[in-house]
């Protein structure tokens, strides 16, 4: 029998837990028009957007190291206003779900790109970065302090009707504090883990490799982190979480459920296997089967731990 | 463009540290100047690397691999039958010129592999074209039986005057130039020969193309790890607006990358 793969994350019923990852998958149409119906995906979480355009930062921006790699690409992205007019329409065509991934300097950037957002037809729920690394007014602060992240997580909750995930940073001062401030500040879900800030040196040069000194570590190198920081979370709070870090596989995402997590969102192996996101699909699918579980929601916190 | 899982049909050593790799690819056609991501599935390099594409005819695909880390030195350690995985064929490639103008290539070291694709391709067209290729030493100088069989015109400089001229590429491309008619510069080297044919396209009012090198993650878009500036100072990505560019969309003031 097919597993029902289905899985609800605030009203936001998704076809499988399997979503991408912000700043992983552009806004969709590079994968759409070369490799895959996006529209199989659970959704697409966009590029984080800003309300003004952003270039992002110098070169070098990316560099692998140890499984996995660093990028300090610096939010760049079109802006709002080009997301609407140039991206949604786009997004929308195909028929996925659209997540859009929001960025503020300050709580009322925030809440403005989130009203706007919000009379958008298009767009299904919001991910609040709180968390990224790499810029330096990227929203860092409210991702360490739970008490602002709330103010940050009330004004977005105010701006938008629909689903409101909340990204958090693996920098919180404490995971279970953080996901309850968000949860009581209104989010539907939470989602970790963003990259950890990191940074590689050129011994020749004796300079970093980086243009912006630092960057965020992502791939399979911080997929134990991520693991534990879920756990920590699901056990929190009672609203849906999204695991991320470095998910290269169906078992690892299986993994991510297991400590907690309603669905996962896949980043850095979009960009070593372009079709990574469709096998994990059809590996879940494929696990459920031989486990004999009938609905991938099963999955969710039903690790066994030693007592 | 695609994904697939195919096998090293061969793995041969130009130099001491360039490398051919040819393999099966379920793509049928490329436009020279294009690029593949290459990797080994499971290997500890977990990134794949990009290769401008050499040489494609039945099936079989060609890059031309120089060790310069981690990645190209587990590709060059790999053998016949090794597994890999190729993506592409990716980006923007060579825009041919018009029929009368004489196609004038430059390659600088292995800078020769989307080189020697645009090259067979002309040729293939019975059109006109003359290569220009330089290197540090003649060692350095790959593909020239290659380019010898396929009827190529070539003329070399290396930097120690082992072989062909002595000095760098562009000064020899330079003195012959006001000899040529109509001419429309390929280009695919070290960023400091880009910049070089950049200039004498812009003193001269010459066309020209150049195919640039990055560092990246996809290669399909999306990492935004490869951009370079253009001509206004905005990002465009090498891997899908490149790698090959008018010199006239990029900047060249702003020091090599």
């Amino acid at each position: 029998m097919k597993p029902d793969l289905k899985v609800k994350i605030g009203s936001l019923t998704l076809k499988n837990p399997v979503i991408t990852a912000s700043g992983t998958f552009g806004y969709g149409e590079e994968f759409h028009e070369s490799f895959y119906d996006i529209a199989k995906l659970g959704a697409v979480v966009t590029k984080g957007i800003s309300l003004k355009p952003r270039a992002g930062n110098e070169m070098p921006r990316v560099i692998e190291t140890a499984s996995g790699m660093l990028n300090a690409i610096g939010l760049a992205n079109v802006g709002l206003d080009a997301f609407l007019s140039d991206k949604l329409p786009y997004l929308a065509r195909t028929g996925a779900v659209v997540i859009a991934n929001i960025l503020g300097s300050t709580v009322e950037e925030y809440a403005e790109v989130a009203r706007r957002l919000d009379s958008a037809e298009g767009v299904m729920a919001l991910e609040q970065n709180i968390s990224c690394p790499n810029v330096k007014c990227g929203g860092l602060q409210f991702g360490i302090d739970p008490e602002s992240a709330a103010v940050a997580v009330r004004a977005v909750r105010k701006a938008f009707s629909r689903t409101l995930i909340v990204k958090l940073s693996p920098q919180a001062s404490s995971i279970p504090a953080m996901a309850r401030a968000c949860e009581e500040a209104g989010a539907d879900a939470i989602s970790l883990i963003n990259t950890i800030p990191a940074m590689a040196i050129d011994v020749r040069t004796k300079k970093p490799v980086l243009a912006n000194v630092t960057g965020g570590l992502s791939g399979p190198a911080i997929k134990p982190v991520a693991l534990r920081m879920v756990y920590e979370a699901a056990g929190a709070v009672k609203i849906p979480i999204i695991g991320i870090g470095g998910i290269m596989n169906a078992a690892d995402a299986v993994e991510f459920m297991l400590a907690g997590a309603s669905a996962i969102q896949i980043g850095t192996a979009n960009f070593v296997r372009p079709m990574a996101a469709m096998e994990i699909i059809e590996g879940i699918e494929v696990y459920c089967r031989e486990n004999s579980i009938s609905r991938v929601g099963e999955l969710t916190g039903a690790l066994e731990v030693r007592s | 463009m695609n994904d697939c899982a195919t096998k090293i049909e061969l793995i041969e050593a130009l130099s001491n540290d360039a490398y051919r790799i040819r393999f099966a690819v379920d793509w049928k056609a490329f436009d020279p100047g294009q690029f593949v991501m290459m990797g080994i599935p499971g290997n500890v390099v977990f990134l794949r690397r990009p290769f401008g594409i050499a040489r494609f005819s039945n099936g079989v695909a060609e890059i031309c691999c120089k060790v310069v880390g981690r990645g190209t030195r587990a590709l060059s350690d790999a053998k016949v039958g090794t597994r890999i995985d190729v993506l592409g064929p990716c980006g923007r490639g060579f825009r041919f010129p018009q029929k009368e103008e004489p196609a004038i290539l430059v390659a600088g070291g292995y800078g020769i592999g989307p080189i020697f694709g645009l090259c067979e391709a002309l040729l293939a067209q019975g059109r006109r074209c003359i290569l220009y290729y330089g290197a540090r030493e003649t060692s350095h100088l790959l593909y020239l039986d290659e380019l010898a069989k396929i009827g190529a015109n070539v003329k070399c400089s290396t930097e120690d005057g082992s072989h062909g001229a002595r000095g760098m590429i562009a000064e020899l491309l330079e003195k012959d130039l006001d000899n040529i008619e109509k001419p429309s510069l390929f280009a695919c080297g070290p960023h400091g020969l880009s910049k070089a044919v950049a200039e004498i396209s812009r003193r001269r009012g010459v066309p020209a193309q150049v195919s640039m090198e990055s560092y990246m993650a996809c290669g399909i878009g999306v990492c935004l790890g490869c951009a370079c500036k253009d001509a206004d100072g905005n990002f465009v990505r090498t891997c899908r607006e490149g790698p090959v560019f008018d010199v006239r969309e990029l900047q060249w003031d702003s020091s090599p990358l």
